[in-house]
């Protein structure tokens, strides 16, 4: 269980180079001027839930996404482009393939060579076998 | 609920949020977040306010509550804490989550992320593209052929 500590410590990386120019900065400042110009509660909560999600950095909705099963992350490729390109990086294919492995789904692992294919993309078929 | 035996020998630190307000916290509290840990190795004057300047003082109320409660290890036994933390996220909204992701994302809270990202995920595994987008108001942008074509890589994951 857990996060692996590699993949760990870069989300902590980037996330200190991001701080500065944090998203929530941003939000709270936004929320002050809709507030200021008196525009009606909900409209604010709408609009700062909005850019809240938008702002959210990849890496918390890659967390998020490697914490759901296989035909959740095939499903939500469909949601819009950007989540499409998130789920279909490599960078997320590797991260899931390693979390699942940790989470020793053996089934998971064979479902996920059917899903993302041979290409290489998930590293070679050898490795997924030797684990049976 | 949350710990009653603190430690006197325990330091006091006061946390200030965005907006103001303080929060009085044991240091072994406090330094459940490794981003206060390492405010508090380079400040001179413990005991002036430590500002966690992008987390609201409602926010910061709840990561408190679950920083006290795991800084007390020996009370509970590992079943007990679980038990904790699934009460715990269960009783936030989708909108606290998210706020409380990037409160434990920034002070580097990495039990409370876990905890948080894995949450969420329960919370949304079930739902189609479609309802996603209308929970958090996303545009769907691609073009009705390209919404095919991934439709067509795999058609099982969307089927009921």
């Amino acid at each position: 269980m857990g996060f692996n500590m590699v993949p760990y410590s870069r989300l902590m990386t980037k996330r200190s180079k991001v701080k500065k120019r944090s998203s929530t900065l941003v939000v709270s400042k936004r929320r002050k001027e809709l507030k200021s110009r008196g525009e009606n509660e909900a409209e604010a909560d709408l609009e700062l839930k909005l850019e809240l999600f938008s702002s959210m950095i990849d890496e918390l909705l890659t967390e998020i996404f490697l914490r759901l099963p296989i035909d959740s992350v095939c499903r939500f490729k469909l949601v819009c482009k950007h989540w499409c390109s998130l789920l279909s990086s490599d960078y997320f294919v590797s991260r899931f393939t390693e979390y699942n492995h940790n989470q020793q789904c053996p089934f998971t692992l064979v479902f996920q060579y059917s899903v993302f294919g041979p290409s290489g993309k998930c590293g070679n078929i050898e490795s997924y076998w030797s684990h049976f | 609920m949350a710990s009653t035996s603190t430690s006197t020998l325990s330091r006091k630190l006061i946390l200030k949020s965005s907006d103001g307000e303080k929060f009085e916290v044991d240091e072994n509290v406090a330094m459940q977040s490794q981003t206060i840990k390492h405010m508090i190795e380079d400040l001179d004057d413990i005991n002036s306010p430590i500002p966690v300047s992008i987390v609201t003082g409602t926010i910061l109320s709840k990561v408190i509550e679950y920083c006290k409660k795991h800084a007390t290890e020996d009370s509970d036994s590992d079943e007990q804490l679980k038990q904790w933390d699934k009460e715990y996220a269960n009783n936030m909204d989708l909108n606290t989550l998210y706020y409380l992701l990037l409160a434990a994302n920034y002070m580097e809270i990495k039990g409370l992320l876990e905890l948080i990202t894995q949450c969420v995920a329960d919370m949304i595994k079930g739902k189609s593209p479609e309802e996603i987008r209308a929970h958090f108001n996303i545009k769907n942008d691609f073009t009705p052929q390209e919404e095919a074509n991934i439709r067509n890589e795999n058609p099982w994951a969307f089927e009921n």
